[in-house]
């Protein structure tokens, strides 16, 4: 099993350091760190990547941080997920998403790093629902405004 | 001085900034208006890929680490609201701006209420992020922005005057 970590771009020492802990069953482990200061010492770990998706490709499984462009572009993807979200922030957005993800049943919500390897295991029975979004029409509203405002 | 027609972006780093970039992308209709902007520090305005006239850096309303007393919050919440305005001001001053789209963040707030002051119609796009709570910035712009635009359905709930739009 092939399991890519993602945090995005701010830290989640956190969550690597509980995964580089307690995953040490799992044969193929590979973080995205951001400006960590845990440096994983089990597991290869790269700060950031242009080549991004070639990793969301190989991946089995994806734990990534709550963060609202990460996980959208793995539910498009339909990759297999868990998302994490960062409670050690002093803000609390990624609660939000971590719940609308949990309720709708897009993915698996781990809210306890320590319990991490549980996740994995259960992943590979979990049945993730299809996610789909409504088509984005902000544009042909704003496109209309212009006209309005500008005459152009 | 800015002469021609032009449209007031605001946004901020990370999510902001991607939100903003598929948003303009996603105007395919080319209006000849310039784009002015102005983002949080340390945005990245080279990744977004529109073409920029104008770019002005404001410091973040919020601190993003809180470690500090609420007085000394509280006073730098003051002096960044203030500073953006004056900020703003000179530069909305005698511009050809009718329009001020903002994908927030807090910075938003003071630019749209100077936007206001000199009838530039203010639309605000709350993040993809929020669902069941309101976002800082969303809680203020809801009253000062002429559109409060949505993402999230559930938000309808919480926002009773805004226009869902989908999600980008």
């Amino acid at each position: 099993m092939n399991i890519f970590v993602t945090v995005g771009t701010t830290p989640f020492d956190q969550l690597i350091r509980s995964i580089d802990l307690h995953c040490r069953n799992i044969n193929e482990i590979q973080f995205q760190i951001a400006n960590a200061e845990y440096i994983p010492v089990n597991f290869p770990y790269f700060y950031f990547s242009d080549q991004i998706f070639c990793y969301y490709e190989r991946a089995d499984i994806i734990i990534c941080h709550a963060g609202a462009g990460t996980v959208y572009k793995l539910l498009e993807m339909d990759k297999k997920i868990i998302v994490v979200p960062n409670l050690f922030r002093s803000d609390t957005h990624q609660q939000d998403l971590a719940k609308f993800v949990e309720i709708n049943e897009y993915a698996l919500v781990c809210w306890d790093i320590e319990k991490i390897n549980d996740y994995i295991q259960q992943s590979n029975i979990f049945v993730p629902k299809k996610y789909q979004k409504d088509e984005f029409t902000g544009h042909k509203l704003l496109n209309k405004i212009i006209k309005e405002l500008y005459g152009k | 001085m800015l002469q021609d027609s032009n449209i007031l972006i605001v946004f901020g780093n990370g999510g902001h900034a991607e939100q903003m970039s598929r948003l303009i992308r996603l105007l395919q209709e080319k209006h000849n208006i310039n784009f002015i902007a102005i983002t949080e520090e340390g945005t990245k305005i080279r990744d977004i890929k529109i073409p920029i006239l104008k770019h002005l850096n404001v410091i973040p309303l919020r601190p993003k680490h809180s470690d500090f007393s609420k007085i000394i919050k509280a006073w730098r919440l003051f002096s960044s609201f203030i500073v953006t305005f004056f900020v703003s001001f000179r530069l909305l001053l005698g511009s050809r701006i009718s329009l001020m789209i903002s994908t927030g963040p807090g910075i938003a707030l003071p630019i749209a209420i100077v936007a206001r002051i000199f009838r530039i119609r203010v639309i605000h796009i709350e993040t993809w992020s929020r669902f069941y709570t309101k976002s800082f910035t969303g809680r203020f712009m809801y009253h000062v922005a002429n559109d409060f635009w949505i993402q999230n359905k559930e938000l309808m709930d919480l926002y009773p005057k805004c226009r869902y739009i989908g999600r980008l």
